[in-house]
């Protein structure tokens, strides 16, 4: 060290020199001779003396590193887990999910339906950022509108005009007559406002990771029978091709292949599914949630909503689009039925 | 789950700075490794990097920040904010830095909105309430005083660096509690080296000036 050694004993020297001296990192002979300079700066030295002093303890002070707390390792992962997406159903099928709103930088509390809103502050963090969808509070509600859950690959039927797929400028990967194109599910979590719009423009889909793949398919199957599902059966493999994903031959049916869900499985691309169902839902944030949530319920799951690269109907086809159409909403009301959209529900391994 | 310590579910050990085999035949060496990895795809790189990491990010939360609960908040968020901003990590610098500036941000921004000012943590001369700690404790220089002498010292330090503002809080424990370079904690925060150097000692100097007002008789003792 010499730069900014002092020259003269009756000046102060510069802020590096003193520095170099406080921090100790002066050769004996640079030290010296800036002790030396000191001589004249009355009460300097002492001074700079302290601040060593100072800078001694507090090193000794802070040897030690903290030890992170338990269970704060599975508060980030919580955390990143609700980054990712959004929704945790941890508490299994029979529990309660938990309703957080993801996004609140625009201050509206979360309310659909008479459903109240619970803001953690793990939403509170969530929300900052890339801002998940929802995670439901409380069990769906029985006035919840009637969902189903189709097979993509069922014979076509006669379009509904509530499903009828606006035309977008979306890159077209195949015409409307030539049969399924191709698209690719974008890796990433949707934010709520980008869950509605990309609903709108028919490019939704929900993502799944079950810790019990097996067993959440087997509950998704045998969904079929209750009132507010209704399952034809899986998709066959070329929907899923259609949408950029591939499904496995096997699904891991035996608990003993249980395995922990990645908190950041949604941040990656996904090219390998275990199932792949279409879910009709109400083209609306109540009928999005109640989807969402309703998959959470099954089983040890997470979901997000993740877009796809373009409209489905232009993938599938209006004819297989219009294959989900309400089944049930049509009995119960006489009220114009509420628009609609598909939505592929994609179960990946976790 | 986050792995534990000692490596992941599946019996991949993982160990800060040991070359890591990840069981595919991928070989990751380091922090910057395990984000390519992540860009290019590999889930099971966030949760080693997340395990890698936490343990750095909650320590300079808690020595900023003083109380477990506020650093734990802090680390739970800055975590969260890395996730969000990997892909502006453009490494140039080490990811350590990176993610000692984004824990550092995290909790300036803390400290100023929600003025914490209790007890910063000295958890060399005093119980921080953390437990025990395994493993040696290296002391990188000898401190002369008497138990009870550094126990009151540590106490009047603790209440002086409360009353420095975050900024220079920071930039004392990057470089003492932390054991960072000038270089290092230029890259954190983001200033060259001669403002690092600057500023380095201008806390100094307000840390001092904060002891004497906190204390003067035992100042004067000390001086003396």
């Amino acid at each position: 060290m010499s730069a900014g050694t002092p020259r003269s004993a009756s000046r102060v020297p510069d802020e590096r020199a003193m520095l170099f001296f406080v921090e100790g990192e002066m050769s004996p002979h640079e030290e010296a001779a800036f002790r030396a300079s000191m001589g004249a700066a009355g009460g300097v030295l002492e001074r700079l003396e302290a601040m060593r002093r100072d800078k001694a303890l507090l090193r000794a002070s802070m040897l030690r590193d903290p030890l992170v707390p338990s269970g704060l390792a599975s508060r980030v992962e919580e955390t990143l887990g609700r980054e990712a997406l959004v929704s945790s159903g941890v508490g299994g099928a029979g529990a309660s999910p938990e309703l957080f709103e993801a996004r609140s930088s625009s201050g509206r509390a979360w309310s659909s339906g008479g459903w109240t809103v619970g803001v953690s502050m793990a939403a509170g963090i969530a929300i900052a950022v890339i801002g998940g969808f929802l995670v439901l509070t409380r069990p769906i509600s029985l006035t919840a509108p009637p969902r189903t859950i189709a097979r993509a690959d069922a014979p076509p039927s006669e379009p509904a005009a509530s499903i009828a797929p606006p035309r977008t400028q979306q890159t077209v990967h195949g015409s409307e007559s030539a049969g399924p194109g191709k698209t690719r599910l974008l890796p990433g979590a949707l934010a709520r406002h980008e869950v509605m719009v990309m609903a709108e423009q028919h490019r939704l889909a929900l993502r799944v990771s079950a810790e019990e793949p097996g067993a959440l398919i087997a509950a998704i199957e045998a969904a079929a029978d209750d009132p507010s599902w209704r399952v034809l059966r899986e998709a066959s493999a070329e929907v899923a091709d259609a949408i950029g994903v591939r499904v496995a031959a096997d699904v891991p049916r035996d608990r003993r292949d249980a395995a922990p869900i990645d908190p950041s499985w949604l941040l990656r691309p996904t090219e390998d599914a275990l199932a792949v169902y279409l879910a009709e839902v109400d083209l609306s944030e109540a009928g999005l949630e109640a989807l969402s949530s309703g998959v959470l319920r099954l089983g040890r799951t997470r979901t997000g909503y993740a877009a796809l690269a373009d409209p489905l109907p232009e993938v599938l086809g209006d004819a297989a689009m219009a294959e989900a159409r309400p089944a049930v909403w049509w009995l119960r009301h006489n009220r114009p039925p509420p628009r609609r959209t598909v939505v592929p529900v994609v179960i990946e391994r976790p | 789950m986050l792995p534990p310590e000692n490596g992941h579910p599946d019996g991949r050990r993982i160990g800060v700075g040991i070359p890591q085999n990840r069981g595919d035949g991928v070989r990751l060496e380091t922090e910057e490794d395990l984000v390519r990895a992540i860009r290019s795809g590999d889930a099971g790189a966030w949760a080693d990097l997340a395990r890698r990491i936490l343990p750095r990010v909650y320590g300079l939360c808690y020595r900023m920040l003083g109380r477990r609960d506020e650093a734990s908040d802090a680390a739970q968020a800055t975590m969260l904010r890395l996730v969000q901003v990997l892909e502006q990590y453009d490494a140039r610098s080490r990811f350590s830095t990176w993610t000692y500036r984004v824990t550092a941000n995290v909790c300036i921004s803390r400290m100023r909105s929600a003025k914490v000012r209790r007890a910063v943590s000295l958890d060399g001369l005093s119980d921080a309430g953390d437990g025990s700690r395994e493993g040696p404790v290296q002391r990188r220089e000898p401190d002369p005083r008497s138990g009870v002498e550094r126990s009151d010292a540590a106490q009047r330090l603790g209440r002086a660096l409360e009353k420095l503002d975050p900024e220079q809080r920071a930039i004392l424990i990057l470089r003492d509690g932390q054991d960072l370079s000038y270089e290092h904690i230029a890259g954190v925060l983001g200033v060259g080296l001669g403002t690092v150097k600057s500023r380095l000692f201008r806390a100094r100097a307000a840390l001092r000036a904060a002891m004497e007002a906190a204390a003067p008789e035992a100042v004067e003792r000390t001086i003396r």
